[in-house]
C-alpha cells in the first residue's frame, strides 16, 4: 500500500506540483490581527438594546394578527384618473352647448338694429309719458344737428316756378307764414 | 516549560490574554487560513471562517486542557468551522455535500484569487469528488505535509484509518487526472 501511495503521489506531484493555485489579496495577512480583535470586541459588546415589550404581548400576537386578517375590508373602488376624465366629458360637452346657445341669443345676436321706423306710436307715447323733455336735451340736439342756411337756398328754383307760386297762393296764408 | 505552554498560560490569564492572543494569531493565521481555504475554496468564505475560528479559540481557550497540542486543537476548530460552513451553504442551496463541493470547485475558473493553471483546476475538481474525510486527509498530507500522527490528533481518527483514506484519495485523484488529461 505504501508503494502504491508513493507512486500515485509522484504522479500527482509530477502533473500538478505542490502548489494548490490559491492566492490571497495583497497585504491580507498584514492586518488580520486587527480585524479579528475588532470582531471579538464587537461580539463582546452588549447585544441587548434595552427595549422591552408589554406583558403577554407575544402571547396574544397571533390572535391580534389573525383578527385583522379575517375582518372583511370595505372594498373601495379605485377610480382611475382616465376613468374620471371620461366621466366628466358628457357634462362638459352639455355645458358648452348651453353656453353657446345662451351667448348666441343674448350677446352675439346684434343684427337687429333699433331704428325710428321700427318703433310704433305706442312706443313714442310710452316714452313721452315716462320721460320729461327738458331744454338741455333740445339744445344738445340742435347743436349737434343744426340746420344749414343752404338748406333753404332758393337759388336752385326757377323764377317761373316762383311766379306761379305767388299767383296761386292765398294771400292770407302768405301773411300768416311771414308772421 | 515549552514555548507553547507559556503561550497557553498567558492566553488563560485575563491580564495577558489579549496580548497573547495577538501573538497566537500572528503565529497561526497563515497555516489556518490555507487549511480553511482548501476546504471552502473561496477567499471571502475562508476569511469569514478563519475569523470565526479565532473568535471561537478566544472564547474557549480557558477550556483548553493541554491534553493535545495547541495547534492540533486549533486545526480541529478550524476544520469543524469549515465543514459546518459547507454544510450550511449546501442546506441553503438545497444540494448535498458532494454537489456542493463540485459547485465550489467549478467557481475556480473565474476566481480572481486563484492563480493556478488548467491542471491545478483539474486537481481541485478531482479533490471535490472525494468524500469530506478523504479531502481533509489528502489536503493535510499532500499540501501541508502533516504527519499521520498530527492528522490523527486533529481529526481524532486512527493512523490506520487515515492511511486507508489517503490511499483511496490519491488513487481516485490519479485516475481522475489521467481521465481528464488523456
Amino acid at each position: 500500500m505504501e508503494n502504491e501511495i508513493k507512486n500515485s503521489e509522484d504522479y500527482i506531484n509530477k502533473k500538478t506540483g505542490k502548489n494548490s493555485g490559491f492566492s490571497v489579496p495583497s497585504n491580507y495577512f498584514d492586518n488580520l490581527e486587527d480585524a479579528i480583535s475588532l470582531k471579538i470586541y464587537e461580539e463582546n459588546l452588549s447585544i441587548n438594546p434595552g427595549f422591552t415589550a408589554p406583558k403577554d404581548y407575544f402571547n396574544t400576537l397571533e390572535d391580534s394578527v389573525l383578527t385583522k386578517i379575517k375582518t372583511p375590508k370595505k372594498e373601495r373602488r379605485v377610480v382611475s384618473f382616465k376613468e374620471r376624465i371620461l366621466k366628466t366629458i358628457p357634462y362638459a360637452a352639455a355645458a358648452c352647448i348651453v353656453l353657446f346657445i345662451g351667448l348666441n341669443s343674448f350677446s352675439f345676436n346684434t343684427n337687429e338694429e333699433v331704428t325710428f321706423d321700427s318703433l310704433n306710436d305706442s312706443d313714442y307715447e310710452y316714452w313721452l309719458d315716462s320721460n320729461t323733455l327738458n331744454s338741455s336735451d333740445v339744445s344738445n340736439l340742435l347743436s349737434s344737428d343744426i340746420l344749414e342756411e343752404n338748406d333753404f337756398s332758393l337759388t336752385n328754383i326757377d323764377d317761373e316756378i316762383i311766379e306761379d307760386y305767388m299767383y296761386n297762393i292765398d294771400n292770407s296764408s302768405l301773411i300768416n307764414e311771414i308772421d | 516549560m515549552t514555548e507553547e505552554s507559556i503561550l497557553v498560560e498567558q492566553l488563560q490569564n485575563t491580564l495577558t490574554k489579549e496580548r497573547a492572543f495577538r501573538v497566537l494569531i500572528t503565529q497561526y493565521k497563515e497555516r489556518l487560513y490555507w487549511h480553511v481555504r482548501k476546504i471552502v475554496i473561496s477567499h471571502d468564505d475562508a476569511d469569514d471562517v478563519l475569523q470565526n475560528t479565532f473568535i471561537k479559540i478566544f472564547k474557549n481557550i480557558d477550556k483548553f486542557n493541554q491534553e493535545s497540542k495547541l495547534y492540533s486543537w486549533m486545526y480541529r476548530i478550524a476544520t469543524n468551522e469549515s465543514i459546518t460552513f459547507i454544510n450550511k451553504r449546501a442546506k441553503e442551496r438545497n444540494v448535498d455535500i458532494s454537489e456542493m463541493h463540485s459547485q465550489l470547485a467549478s467557481t475556480l475558473e473565474s476566481d480572481v484569487f486563484f492563480s493556478g493553471d488548467e491542471i491545478q483546476i483539474i486537481l481541485q475538481k478531482a479533490i471535490a469528488t472525494l468524500p469530506t474525510k478523504q479531502q481533509l486527509v489528502f489536503n493535510m498530507k499532500y499540501f501541508d505535509d502533516l504527519k499521520y500522527d498530527e492528522i490523527s490528533e486533529i481529526l481524532e481518527t486512527s493512523v490506520g484509518a487515515l492511511k486507508a483514506s489517503y490511499f483511496h484519495a490519491v488513487k481516485k485523484i490519479e485516475k481522475y487526472i489521467k481521465t481528464e488529461t488523456n
